[in-house]
Formats: structure tokens, sequence, C-alpha cells
């Protein structure tokens, strides 16, 4: 709704005011960007060791902050399309920070920067190859039969196939913002809400084909075009009007940047990895119908039978909320939680609100499924 | 520049480019052929007739053209449009102040053309591959390069078409709605105002536009084109690969296969051994607590 006065008392003298603010402000952003230096926009700061290697994938270790309350050690694993520094952005926004805090023992991958060199690799090497080695070497590692996985967006469809999979393994399952029945944006009727759902659904299966032959990968870069034809006016007005709002403000500007430093960092998607992503799952929903393979086997969404919290955010419009709330009445187990979050979805991570919810909501009810 | 001779101008430039471009194109065939009649290479001496395995790019100039045109109407119409949406706004303020300057910025439809370019630079940057032009010796490949580049640009003037008739629905609503506050004697409070509530038309504006058969339609025509060039290019570098002894991309997709899939092998030969040697990790730890699983279902919301 906008914001009106009578034409009898428009003020050009406000008007004037308003104009000098901005003037004010662009100033002294001009000031502040010219003494930042990128070392001054750092992001995942918080302390851990690389614990294990195998090609491009990395497990990390955080280190110990206090006392530990949930033993059964927890995997983050973020999905190929960004990297799982969203969830440790910075100090105050931190969703790894927040669950040290609670004593929680954590774990990260880091799939690295997959190249053309990479284009064969399949989601059945990152879910039963590289995931399932990362938890054969922390149950190595720590002696513990079973670990608790967090899975976040396609991160979490990694997690979901691993428990459906592997069910002996792991303790609990959590996913935060995952897709599951990749169709289930047609029955949401907000606008702007799972194009990437629609746009995908639109394409011919053999052109995603030799688009990706073409490229021997889904380039980063154009994951990021998708993302910001999401929001059109926002990705148009960010770099002025938004930039503006902040650009006076030292705090709120670095928060800005830092954002803008993870959106930045967008690996290439396998080759082999992203047919499967868009056609096996955002075409043909393959996870949601229980017949999605990996190396030969069927994922069956009935075979998780372990305690599963499903996060979602209510406003996501990249991952509709029905897309994601299609896994409880998918999973084999009876103890099934949702924690439905306010904002979308980077804010649930990122967002001061969420600080407070996501991680003493995840660790709370991870202490009582030890 | 005003806003009609800025679109003019533009408009011109695109006709002047296609023109250009299938002129040049049209010496480039007469050339090749009149270079293949003198090297007396068989079937190369009837310089009235293309070779039949050439494209046949005069066509594709043409459509290029006509996309042209078909945007320069239209572009003629969003820019009047502009003048009369630009007179509506606010009065009372320095025109050259930032917040002025970023609505009339807004309302101007060259933002909405460009509002496409993050998608579309994506997806040029991905198929600008390597850029070779040795005519010459690769004139099949390169005339395939040269038409799969034609038709690229011919689907970005058709898309930008579509994004224009949605950025000329975004303003005419936003008029309309100015008229209607305007008939009850009320104006946007401030230039932010405006600007937010123009904010607020636009996206829903483009947002419907997004999810439209002819934009969804659009956009896949511009990814096929896209893909078609890069495979073009990658055919050129191919054929130069092989002249030259280089590996060239099929080879090192090749090998990268390979090493795939003796890692695969390797992980899955590794995890066999790891299962055969070592007893699974003993459960219990000192101090844990066993909780029972308890047969619920349920809900919570973060909103209490």
């Amino acid at each position: 709704m906008v914001e009106t006065t009578s034409k009898q008392v428009a003020n050009p003298a406000s008007a004037v005011a308003e104009a000098a603010q901005a003037a004010t402000k662009a100033l002294q952003g001009a000031r502040l960007l010219g003494k930042l230096r990128d070392e001054d926009v750092q992001i995942a700061t918080t302390p851990k060791a690389e614990v294990w290697r195998e090609d491009k994938v990395t497990l990390h270790h955080y280190h110990h902050t206090g006392e530990q309350k949930v033993r059964t050690p927890v995997l983050i694993v973020y999905g190929l399309i960004g990297r799982w520094t969203m969830a440790d952005l910075q100090e105050d926004r931190s969703l790894v920070r927040n669950l040290l805090g609670l004593g929680v023992d954590l774990w990260v991958v880091d799939w690295g920067n997959p190249s053309r060199a990479d284009r064969w690799l399949t989601l059945d090497d990152y879910i039963e190859g590289y995931l399932g080695d990362c938890v054969d070497e922390i149950r190595k590692r720590t002696g513990s039969e079973k670990v608790n996985l967090l899975g976040i967006c396609e991160g979490g469809v990694f997690t979901t196939a691993y428990a459906a999979l592997e069910p002996e393994r792991v303790n609990a399952l959590v996913n935060t913002i995952t897709p599951i029945d990749f169709h289930a944006d047609t029955g949401e009727e907000r606008l702007g809400y799972g194009f990437i759902n629609l746009w995908t659904r639109n394409l011919p299966p053999d052109e995603i084909d030799r688009m990706i032959d073409a490229h021997g990968s889904l380039p980063g870069q154009f994951m990021g075009a998708m993302f910001s034809m999401m929001t059109p006016m926002r990705s148009l007005l960010k770099y002025n009007l938004d930039m503006l709002d902040v650009v006076d403000d030292e705090k709120k500007l670095l928060n800005f940047l830092r954002m803008e430093k993870w959106i930045a960092d967008r690996p290439d998607h396998p080759g082999e990895a992203a047919k499967q992503w868009l056609k096996d799952l955002y075409q043909q929903n393959k996870l949601a119908k229980n017949q999605f393979e990996l190396g030969g086997r069927r994922v069956d969404l009935r075979q998780i039978t372990m305690p599963v919290l499903n996060v979602y955010a209510k406003d996501d419009h990249i991952i509709p909320p029905a897309t994601s709330r299609a896994l409880g009445g998918l999973v084999g187990t009876q103890d099934y939680t949702e924690l439905a979050l306010p904002g979308g979805h980077v804010g649930v991570f990122v967002g001061g609100r969420s600080q407070k919810l996501l991680g003493p909501g995840i660790a709370e009810w991870l202490g009582k499924h030890e | 520049m005003s806003d009609f001779d800025y679109g003019k101008a533009l408009a011109d430039m695109w006709a002047l480019g296609g023109k250009t471009v299938f002129e040049a194109q049209q010496q480039a065939l007469r050339a090749m052929r009149e270079s293949a009649a003198a090297m007396g290479l068989p079937g190369a001496a009837t310089p009235a007739v293309a070779p039949p395995a050439l494209p046949n790019l005069a066509f594709d100039a043409g459509e290029v053209t006509r996309a042209n045109q078909a945007l320069a109407a239209l572009w003629s119409s969003a820019t009047a449009l502009t003048g009369t949406l630009t007179g509506r706004l606010p009065k009372g303020m320095d025109p050259d102040s930032t917040v002025a300057l970023t609505l009339r910025h807004m309302v101007d439809p060259r933002v909405w053309l460009s509002s496409g370019d993050d998608m579309e630079e994506a997806l040029q940057r991905m198929a600008q591959g390597p850029r070779l032009a040795d005519l010459w010796d690769t004139e099949r490949r390169y005339a395939k390069v040269f038409q799969a580049w034609m038709t690229l640009r011919r689907r970005g003037l058709e898309h930008q078409a579509v994004v224009l008739e949605g950025w000329t629905t975004a303003a005419r609503r936003f008029t309309e709605r100015l008229g209607e506050l305007a008939g009850k004697g009320e104006t946007p409070a401030s230039q932010r105002a405006a600007l937010d509530f123009w904010i607020e038309t636009a996206n829903r504006a483009l947002l419907e536009m997004q999810r439209s058969e002819r934009y969804l339609a659009s956009q896949a025509q511009i990814l096929r084109a896209s893909t078609e060039l890069r495979l073009a290019q990658q055919e050129v570098a191919e054929y130069y690969g092989q002249m030259f002894g280089l590996p060239t991309r099929t080879e090192l997709d090749d090998v990268h296969k390979s090493l795939t899939e003796l890692r695969r092998e390797l992980r899955a030969t590794q995890r066999q051994l790891r299962a055969a040697s070592a007893p699974p990790p003993a459960a219990e730890r000192p101090g844990a607590e066993v909780i029972e699983a308890r047969p619920t279902r349920r809900s919570a919301t973060a909103e209490g």
C-alpha cells in the first residue's frame, strides 16, 4: 500500500530534505567503501580443522567451545549450488556458532570447486561415495555408531537419500529448506514462488542434456542468474537503493558485503549430477515417488525410520514450503517434527530474527534424540 | 540525449548492425566461393549458388532484422509511456538528487531491457569460448558458428521484446494507480514512497510476465541458441586441435570419464576393505543417555 499525502499539503521543503539526506548518506558511504578492503569482509571464520580429504572434497571438524551436550556428531551437508559458508556468514549470524555454543559436536563437508574435469561425477558419487565416506570417517574418529545429518537445500536431498539407503548409520535427520516433492509448487498460489520448478519443467529433457554436455557442468553463474530473476526488482535495485540504505553504517554495510561475498562464491555443478538434479528430480519428481536410484539402489523414503526434524522457511520462494513439507507424508518414521520459521530461503540462516530460533530449535530437538 | 532520441538511435544501431552483418556475410560467402574457384576446387565454380552444405545465413539475417523492427516498435511506445509516467511523479525536489535519479532510472525501459542481462550475459559468457576466425580453413564450421551467433542474437531480441511488453504493462498499471490516487486528491507522500510504490507494482508485473508461456518459451529458445553456439564453437576448436596435434575437448572428456570411473571403483573397493577389516564402532559411550523413541508426529512453529 502506498504511503500518500493530500496534494494540498505536499511539501517541497521535505522533498529537498529527503534529497539532502540521501546525498549525505551516499557521500558517507563512498568514504566508508573507500577505506574497506577485501580482508575486512570475512565469512566462515569459526575455527575448524580439516580432518579428511578425497579428490576435491574435504571434511572439517569445528573446535569445541564448551560443554558437549549433543554427543552424537552432527554433519552439516550443503548442496552443490552455493556453499555451506551461508551457515557461518558472520559471528552474530551463524548457525555454526549457535550450535557450537549449545554444545553440539559439529562437522561440515565442503565439496570444493568442481571443474569441467568433474563433469562425470554423479549424485551417486556425492551421496553414497563422498558423503558415505565422510560419515564413515566421523564414525571412525568419534567411535560413534551413528551420526546426525543436517542437510541444507540440495544437501538436504543428499542427507535424505543417504538416510534412506543407510538408515543404520543415521541417528537423526535434520533437513532445512529442502525440496522433496519437486512438483508440490503447483499447489502454491503465491506469485514468484517456485519459478525454478516451473522453468525447469518447461525445458525438454534432451535440451538439458545438450546444454550440460556443451558446458560440462551447470555453471554457477547460470544458477546465480536464475536466483536474480526470482526477485526481479530486488535484484535490479540491490546496488543502488538497497546499498544506499546501508552504505553509511559500517556494520550494516559489512553485513551487506559479506552476503555479496557468499553469493559470489557459486561453484559449477558437476554435469552428470546436474542432469540427475534437473531431470530425475525437478522434472520427473522421482524422489517423492520412491523411484530415484543411486548406484543401482532405489531410494525408498519409507526406509527413513530414524527421527526427522524438517525445518522450512514460510516465505521461501526458491524452495516453496509445500515442496519441503511433503517429506512428512513419505518417511517411515512416526517421530517426525516440523519447524516453521519466518523469513525466506537465505534469511532463515542469516536473518537477525532466525538466530534465536534455528540453532536453538535444532539443538534442543537433537538433545531429545540422543 | 532524450529518451526518444536514445530509443531511435538504439533501434537504428540494431537495424544497421543487422544490415552490416548481413552484407559482410554476403561478401564473405562471395569471397569464399571465388577463392575456391580460383583454387580449382571441384563444385566451386558456380558463384551464383552457395555451396549446399553451407547454412542459409541470408534467411537468418532477415529474421534478425524483423526481430529488430518488432522491438523498435515496442521501444517507441515504451519510451512515449515513460514520458507520461515521469510527468506524473511527485514534484518539488532537486531533479538531480539520488532518489530522484533512481526513480527516473527505474521507470526507464532501458533498465528493464537490461534486467535480462544477468541471464543473457551468463548465457553469452557460457557460449563465447575461443574466438576463432580463420575463415579460409574452416568455412563450414565457421559459417555454422556465425549462423548460431545470428540465431542467438535474434532470440535475444525476441526475448527483449517480451520483457519490454512486461515493462509496458507495469508502467500502465503504475500510471493507472497514480491516477486513482490523484482522483482522490492524493499523491505519494515522498519520492521514496513513489519509488516503493513503483517497485511493488513493477515486481508483480515482472513476476507475472516470467510465468507466461511466451516468456518461458523465449527463455528456452535463448538457452537452446546459446547451447548451439557453444557446440559450434567447440567444433571449430576440435578442428584446430586435431590440425595442430593438441588434445581436444572430446579427448579430455574421455580421460576425465575414465579417471572418474577409476576413482569410483577405488572408493568402492576401499569401502569393501574397510567393512571387511574393521568391526563396527562400539555403540557404548560413557555417560550416554538412552531415550526411548516417542511414536508421535508433531508440528512446531517458531511464531509460537
